[in-house]
């Protein structure tokens, strides 16, 4: 691991971090051990019922399940962050804003070709 | 009539009734007989070409150009459509070469395709194919040419997938298709753009309209539609994405004659781009990159077909160099004498490849110099003509080209680029050279390796013939139409040789170094970025997509439609009437007795209050 070296724009990855191995304090290595601990809960539950001879149905995966219905109910997760409300700002409504903008000035200029009124300045190429 | 006229106009006629005979045989319920595929349609073909060399002699004695204008399509007051044929210099020219070349490669699939069960449809669709090139040179209108162009597209598509139970075929003819489309956005703005300004699309009505326009944004139009038929950068991944069809396929489609359409439309209306310095520039410009890009990928490809792709890709890039320096007719040669010397690499590398079981990788060919002296000998000829070997077929255009390059007034970062990228032709043809037909073979000597067959032999023979001795016919034989420089110093004479010199000696140092076991770090960076081309690929074929999906699935419907809008829509309603309905009907406590006695007293109050 001493002689390890990443590519020049990249970030050393987590798990090479000397760091990660040398510094930790006893909390995160206690709370290391229980989620490794939940980890092998999971792992010994899909286990079983993998091994079940008696099984016919698929194994359902709840944070699958929980993921899909999180995917197609976006609004009962929804919660106005800054990052959420400046795109929802800048992809709904200053489109509405800027199309409006776009629309009357072509319109206007129409019009006023048609009554005459539109300046045009003297250039030679055009 | 004058027997010049009449002998031109039959005998172009004549040409595409000879073509067009073999596709209607197949019309009939009847199924055809097995040799259909040879005796028709090679046969057409080799007819065909021997028919079109009445019109070149006529041309090159009498310099008798024709315009038959066949049929009215479709006219209305102010605009005509007609069928109309245009033989001048480069029609005349390029329908020869194409129909010789096509015969060669129609033989040569004879014995490549012989196992296929559906040969006889692999030719019909060869032959279509041909046919809408022919469309397409000799078309006067721009209605005729995209028909050609069109044409050509489908084919292109159609044969790439031959094999269409591989995915890898299905995925490049695809790419093929979408690319090509995207190229086409262009030349249909342009046509749409000359169509109401010209008022017409017959070419020579065009020429003479265009003086009063500034024309920039057709020929802008128009570049694209070449970067995307001719792919040149920017539009380019099909073309070796392309390799994925039958060695025939490439071979006719791929190098000699559609990749060439799109600068072959540059070449029709070159007069539209003469006075126009912004496409010319940019012409110059994307071929010089061009070029040099795609022969830094072919530097370390393995697939030897996938070398001689970016091989075209290359000289197409070029050829559009060419026409931004303002040279059409140079460009026009380097057309002919690249289909033929192309043409035959493909051939070879085809024969090499069937001989070899069906092995693509030149890391597991070798010796074949022992083995096929003479389709190796050829490969050699056709590479020499490549490079710009003196007085072989490429020399007489593509150093031409290098001299009108250097003694023109332009672009130094574009001569640098197209001088650098001539070196590198030397030195990728050298490397298949090398690891194909010298050293000691790198594979098992399982079947049988031999040169017997004279369907394979004879049309390599022909071509190497062509690839030798084109390049010296044409040029003796027409005039051209502008100046070339004639006096300059002698580097910039030699530069083009002195480079390709240099090239070739670094890639034998290079190629020597493969018997010392020379040691190198994993992954060097230079040869990674050649070797996954350029990461073009990979950062477009995904982020494009990626994007839209992003736009569409997360933006548009996730965030503004499904919780923005909801949020400030109805569920704002909602949340604004919900206490105001909670609260008026929270007031109503239900005391009846109450309100009824209240009701009555204040119905009292107001009677007493009126009618006093």
């Amino acid at each position: 691991m001493a002689d390890y070296r990443e590519a020049p724009l990249a970030t050393r990855p987590k798990t090479l971090d000397p760091n990660e191995y040398f510094n930790l304090s006893p909390e995160q290595r206690r709370a290391e051990q229980d989620r490794a601990a939940l980890r092998a809960d999971l792992k010994r539950q899909y286990q079983t019922q993998l091994n079940n001879p008696h099984r016919k149905e698929l194994i359902e995966d709840p944070a699958l399940t929980r993921w899909v219905h999180a995917r197609t109910n976006p609004y009962s997760y929804f919660r106005p962050t800054f990052k959420t409300s400046l795109l929802g700002a800048m992809f709904g409504i200053a489109p509405l804003f800027g199309l409006y903008f776009l629309f009357k000035t072509d319109r206007d200029r129409k019009a006023q070709i048609k009554a005459g009124t539109l300046e045009r300045k003297f250039s030679l190429s055009s | 009539m004058h027997p010049t006229s009449l002998v031109m106009t039959s005998s172009l006629i004549t040409i595409f009734f000879l073509l067009t005979f073999p596709v209607l045989t197949t019309l009939a319920p009847r199924p055809p007989e097995p040799t259909w595929a040879l005796s028709h349609v090679k046969t057409a073909v080799k007819l065909a070409f021997f028919t079109s060399l009445l019109p070149l002699a006529l041309f090159l004695n009498e310099g008798a150009e024709t315009v038959i204008t066949n049929w009215s399509w479709m006219n209305t007051l102010t605009f005509d459509i007609n069928i109309s044929l245009k033989f001048d210099l480069y029609s005349v020219i390029f329908t020869p070469v194409a129909l010789y070349v096509t015969w060669s490669i129609l033989e040569f699939a004879s014995w490549y395709m012989h196992t296929d069960p559906y040969m006889n449809r692999f030719f019909k669709y060869l032959l279509i194919f041909l046919i809408a090139m022919i469309i397409l040179v000799t078309a006067n209108n721009m209605f005729q040419f995209f028909i050609g162009w069109e044409g050509v597209g489908i084919m292109s598509f159609l044969l790439i997938g031959w094999w269409y139970g591989r995915a890898d075929a299905n995925t490049a003819a695809l790419q093929a298709v979408l690319y090509n489309r995207v190229g086409d956005v262009g030349l249909i703005f342009a046509m749409a753009w000359m169509a109401t300004n010209f008022n017409s699309w017959e070419i020579q009505q065009m020429f003479i309209t265009a003086n009063n326009f500034d024309l920039t944004f057709p020929l802008l139009g128009l570049i694209i539609a070449a970067t995307g038929k001719s792919a040149q950068f920017g539009l380019h991944p099909w073309l070796p994405s392309a390799m994925e069809g039958p060695t025939p396929v490439s071979a006719l489609l791929h190098s000699s004659t559609m990749v060439v359409a799109g600068i072959f439309l540059l070449i029709r209306l070159s007069p539209l781009m003469e006075n126009n310095q912004l496409a010319l520039t940019t012409c110059l410009c994307l071929g010089a990159l061009t070029t040099l890009f795609t022969a830094t990928c072919a530097l370390t490809q393995n697939d030897i077909k996938k070398i001689v792709a970016f091989s075209t890709s290359s000289q197409l890039g070029l050829m559009m160099v060419t026409i931004g320096l303002n040279q059409p007719q140079l460009a026009f040669l380097h057309i002919c004498t690249h289909a033929f010397f192309k043409a035959m690499l493909f051939l070879c590398s085809g024969s090499i490849i069937h001989s070899l079981n069906d092995e693509q990788d030149i890391r597991k060919m070798g010796g074949m110099h022992h083995l096929t002296p003479f389709t190796s000998s050829c490969l050699t000829i056709g590479s020499l003509a490549l490079t710009g070997t003196p007085f072989l077929a490429g020399f007489f255009s593509k150093d031409a080209i290098i001299e009108a390059l250097n003694t023109s007034h332009l672009n130094a970062w574009a001569l640098a680029l197209t001088l650098l990228a001539t070196s590198f032709t030397a030195i990728y043809s050298l490397r298949v050279v090398f690891f194909v037909s010298m050293g000691h073979p790198r594979f098992n000597s399982l079947s049988p390796i031999n040169e017997n067959n004279p369907a394979v032999i004879n049309p390599i023979k022909r071509l190497a013939w062509g690839s030798i001795i084109a390049g010296l016919i044409i040029t003796s034989n027409i005039t051209p139409m502008k100046t070339p420089v004639m006096s300059m110093p002698p580097l910039l004479k030699l530069a083009a040789l002195i480079v390709t010199i240099l090239g070739l000696l670094v890639a034998f140092e290079l190629a020597s170094l493969t018997t010392k076991q020379h040691q190198h770090a994993p992954r060097l960076a230079p040869h990674h970025f050649s070797n996954m081309l350029g990461f073009f690929p990979g950062v477009f074929h995904r982020l494009m997509p990626k994007l839209n999906l992003i736009l569409g699935q997360a933006i548009a419907s996730q965030l503004i439609d499904q919780t923005w809008l909801e949020k400030t829509g109805p569920k704002a309603v909602a949340s604004l009437n919900t206490p105001l309905a909670s609260t008026t009907s929270n007031i109503q406590q239900g005391m009846i007795k109450t309100y009824l006695a209240l009701f009555l007293l204040t119905l009292a109050l107001v009677t007493l209050l009126l009618t006093s």
